[in-house]
């Protein structure tokens, strides 16, 4: 219902509910505020909002957290507020150090702002400021408490929005301030929602401290690589260089979220010691050669493998860290020049499992879900666990979903993960019985159950939890499903599972995607099942599906040829050993990225190539946004953007004529469906497609030489390359960690942060131990896995969950 | 047993870290549990250090950093041990005026502790008051539940040391 009232003489509509606050902004009239932060719940501590109505006057209102009325009549300056804001400034200044000078908030401050505004030379209040600490220790957030104002927007946030409750409001009385539980170093997300809600420059980013002054910096908006949500961000640049990363805020003052990896993790978008030579392989050596050297040999490479064995022997895997451009051409030229159809990613395996699957079950098009869909469902249902840990910014966007009016959140996963915590309906499997419960399901929902007969307990699954999921499927709501494909292993039953749900849900998100994951596929049509513009390929136009079929056929000889753009088996893939043995008898590796990632130095052609802030062209984030990049950063000399590598590769194949140019893979691509992957969901009609016969799960369990039931978890610090490539990111991944229940923890005797050897059939590797409430008795979850050899080689290409024990490492075996 | 109890156990026999426990468990899933537990826990095992604290943030399900929050809050609660009984000297104004505050400088000095401290026996924690509304008898000396009126500078010691 709308209700209507005045502001400052302009008549203005807006929603029960709103306050007053946001009827002035819909009506351009500008409130002062502090304390403000849209993201999270009014609060009203800086009274800097103070208004009057002029039907009640001579009574000052806090406009932020009083809800309009229909028929207020608001005026927003008169001498009277005037007057209370300024002695309001003025008691805010009598503890707040004038070292603006030094403060790299000068410049955007809200504060200072305010003092120019209401013209206020100093505070008429004199006693001794009082010395509150700055936190100098904790990782890439300063806490300087004696510019601290006390308007709580840190602790809100990261309570209400990051769900962390970090810090807080301590010693309050006379001398409050905010910190942590002992005043020791934060030890958080590190993901600085609290440094972009600070109106003034008490939390600050360490990576930007003292570089430069805030009005020198250049902001330039594109999309943050790290993972498939493509946040918005704004790199802030000088002199063609970055200097820090801010979210974007709108024309309402409304701030973006950003997690740990957009906001601090952008050294790898210009990485110092990248590639940048080609280098080729003399003799069985690597050697740095010039571009057309290297062009040229990888041209009669290509072309000797094609001549020789058929374009269907040759591979190409992507990080998908590019644009639809870049993968539309070289899907193109995967099809049409190699003759081959074999295009995946190891980065985003799981993604292109579930997608293959869904695609295979319902068809051409299902609806995958926008924003705003997720935001006006009424239900979000999560299988798989590690969403938020996938995809950080998932936990300020599941947190604001629940603030909304009856929403649910149901969570089914083998683990504790972020989402399981705040569900609504949180459904936790036993993770030995995972496969087994999702096929039980899957047959149940379909009214068959020819190959169970399971009882619900032997799940160890709550009864009554099951049973009210199913009737929330039967209910008439809107449900968004969001799919979280495992680290590793194979995800056919999670992709079934989803497929079977595909008529009772409004959409279907497969998450793990890495930067444009979606672009790529849906649009691009860089995949071995879909052909640009998300049309499904049939029988010879197909490829090999999955990475496990792909390594078995380069070990079986059949694929000779591999082109990696970004990618790493080396660096995400189960076992290392294997498949650096497999890569081996390659006849041709191709390396191009802007990383020496852990197979370049295999490759007999290394190609240096560009970071995605140095390229132009568009994204597709997960959530089906289309965004245009342009380019923001000089490419470095000796490197080049993909595409045009590829334009100058298909000079040297020989194959004359320029459909690689810009424009002409720009058209073509518009020339696609514009949006091929909307629409209403289809429902699966045709039986065919349902029959898939269930095999039972082969893992390995948990015997009295390993005890504990491993499951891999994705690292809140990324797991990505760009991520990886991240010196701040990694120094907080800090190795592999590994967390445990409070019991199996107290019968090994360890101590917080211990190092310890785990060690499992297939491997074993050195990590950090601690305990959590939230993990189940024998299980261990273990993060911070890829880019780790040691940490690979603990599993095997189909181990999801792997049996392991834990020992501590004594002093003498370090 | 779980972890953290080394640090508890250091400080704690089993039995009070069991009382913990089980007081803990009474106000589980109970909203407005924390001062009460807090308030009882203190009873319990006569101070709060941050083991203790974790422990009650941990299986009451709040967040640490609110319950630090709490406990700085109160000046009730108390993050170091106390004394075996609490010596208070009024600082109110006619005790004040009347000796008090010589008094509490040779507290201070006698037993090389300030206000709010205890002593390294743990047998008194010195606290100061101002004005307990028995101006009369000033200035006036208060040790647990007993008050000791008149008190001349160099008596404060014979009157601290009938307590063991």
């Amino acid at each position: 219902m709308m209700i209507s009232l005045i502001v400052d003489g302009k008549e203005v509509q807006v929603e029960r509910g709103a306050t007053i606050l946001d009827a002035a902004r819909k009506a351009g009239v500008y409130i002062p505020t502090l304390c403000h932060d849209s993201r999270i719940t009014p609060y009203g501590s800086c009274r800097m909002c103070v208004v009057e109505d002029r039907n009640r006057r001579g009574r000052l209102i806090p406009s932020c957290f009083t809800p309009a009325r229909n028929g207020m009549d608001i005026i927003t300056e008169t001498p009277e507020i005037t007057a209370a804001r300024r002695t309001q400034l003025q008691l805010i200044l009598t503890n707040h150090p004038l070292d603006c000078p030094v403060c790299d908030k000068a410049g955007e401050c809200a504060l200072q702002d305010l003092v120019i505004r209401y013209d206020i030379a100093e505070s008429p209040y004199r006693i001794p400021k009082k010395d509150r600490g700055v936190d100098l220790v904790s990782p890439l957030i300063e806490r300087n408490m004696n510019r601290c104002i006390l308007c709580g927007r840190c602790v809100r946030i990261c309570n209400e929005l990051q769900g962390t409750h970090e810090i807080d409001f301590i010693h309050r009385g006379m001398e409050t301030t905010i910190g942590t539980d002992g005043n020791r170093p934060l030890d958080c997300d590190f993901c600085g929602q609290c440094i972009s809600t600070c109106p003034v420059g008490a939390l600050t980013d360490t990576m930007f401290k003292d570089t430069t002054r805030v009005w020198k910096l250049e902001q330039n908006e594109t999309a943050c690589s790290h993972c498939g949500l493509a946040c918005p961000i704004v790199l802030n640049t000088e002199n063609s260089e970055i200097r820090r990363v801010t979210p974007p805020v709108s024309d309402q003052g409304d701030i973006g979220n950003l997690c740990v990896r957009g906001r601090f993790g952008w050294v790898s978008y210009a990485p110092p010691g990248r590639l940048s030579t080609p280098r080729i392989t003399v003799n069985g050596k690597q050697q740095q050669a010039s571009w057309p050297d290297a062009i040229n040999m990888a041209a009669q490479s290509l072309n000797r493998i094609i001549d020789e064995y058929g374009g269907d022997a040759c591979a190409v895997l992507s990080s998908d860290a590019w644009t639809t451009e870049e993968a539309y051409a070289y899907q193109k030229w995967c099809r049409k020049i190699l003759g081959t159809h074999t295009m995946g990613s190891i980065a985003a395996e799981g993604y292109r499992q579930i997608v293959t699957i869904l695609v295979e079950q319902l068809g051409e098009t299902w609806n995958k879900g926008t924003l705003a869909d997720f935001e006006n469902a009424d239900a979000i249902v999560v299988i798989g666990g590690g969403a938020a840990e996938l995809h950080p910014v998932l936990k300020p966007m599941i947190n604001s979903f629940l603030k909304g009016n009856e929403k649910e959140l149901v969570v089914i996963s083998s683990w504790r993960d972020f989402f399981i915590e705040r569900a609504t309906l949180p459904i936790e499997i036993n993770p030995e019985l995972r496969e087994t419960f999702f096929s039980a399901l899957r047959e149940a929902l379909l009214g068959k159950t020819k190959h169970h007969r399971s009882d619900v307990n032997d799940f160890g699954i709550d009864c009554s939890a099951l049973a009210q999921f199913v009737s929330l499927l039967h209910q008439d709501k809107n449900i968004f499903l969001l799919i979280v494909p495992y680290l590793f292993g194979d995800n056919e039953q999670l992709g079934q599972l989803a497929a079977c749900l595909s008529s009772r849900v409004k959409a279907i998100l497969p998450l793990g995607g890495q930067f444009n994951s979606r672009g790529a596929l849906f649009h691009a049509g860089f995949s071995p099942i879909l052909q640009p513009g998300g049309v499904p390929a049939h029988g010879s136009q197909r490829g090999i599906a999955h990475a496990d079929e792909l390594f078995k056929a380069i070990e079986d000889g059949v694929i000779r040829a591999l082109y990696i753009l970004g990618d790493d088996p080396l660096e995400e893939y189960p076992d290392p050993e294997r498949i650096k043995k497999l890569l081996e008898k390659l006849d041709l590796l191709i390396y191009q990225s802007p990383y020496e990632g852990a197979v370049a130095s295999m490759a007999h052609i290394v190609l240096p190539s560009a970071t995605v802030p140095e390229k132009e062209g568009s994204v597709v984030s997960l959530f089906g946004e289309s965004k245009n990049l342009r380019s923001i950063l000089p490419m470095p000399d000796g490197t080049k953007s993909d595409l045009r590598i590829l334009q100058e590769l298909v000079k040297a194949m020989k194959h004359v004529g320029t459909p690689y140019r810009e424009e002409i893979i720009c058209r073509e691509l518009t020339e696609l469906k514009s949006d091929p992957v909307a629409g209403e969901t289809a429902s699966q009609s045709q039986d065919a497609h349902l029959e898939f016969t269930w095999k039972e799960e082969t893992i390995n369990r948990k015997s009295q030489d390993y005890p504990l039931t491993m499951i891999p978890i994705p690292s809140l610090f990324g797991d990505g390359m760009v991520s990886r490539n991240s010196p701040q990111l990694n120094e907080l991944r800090n190795g592999i960690s590994i967390l445990m229940n409070p019991d199996d923890f107290e019968e090994r005797s360890f101590k917080k942060k211990d190092m310890v050897r785990i060690t499992t059939p297939f491997g074993s590797a050195r990590g950090s131990v601690d305990y959590s409430l939230n993990v189940r008795k024998g299980t261990i979850l273990t993060a911070n896995i890829t880019g780790n050899a040691e940490g690979l080689s603990l599993f095997r290409e189909h181990s999801r969950i792997v049996p392991a024990k834990l020992t501590r490492i004594e002093d003498h075996d370090c | 047993m779980k972890p953290g109890n080394d640090e508890l156990l250091k400080e704690f026999t089993p039995e009070q870290i069991k009382k913990l426990d089980a007081l803990i468990e009474s106000y589980k899933g109970k909203p407005g549990g924390l001062i009460p537990v807090l308030e009882q826990a203190q009873e319990v095992l006569d101070y709060l250090p941050i083991s203790v604290q974790k422990r009650i943030a941990d299986r009451l399900n709040i967040p640490l950093s609110q319950v630090y929050g709490v406990v700085t809050f109160y000046s009730f609660f108390t993050m170091t041990p106390r004394g075996k009984h609490t010596c208070r000297v009024c600082l109110g104004t006619a005790c004040y005026v009347r000796g008090g505050k010589v008094i509490h400088e040779k507290i201070m000095k006698d037993f090389g502790i300030k206000e709010g401290e205890t002593t390294p026996d743990r047998l008194f924690t010195y606290e100061t008051v101002r004005c307990l509304g028995a101006c009369g008898l000033g200035p006036v000396v208060v040790i647990d539940e007993d008050v000791h009126g008149r008190i001349k500078p160099e008596k404060v010691k014979d009157v601290l040391s009938q307590y063991d």
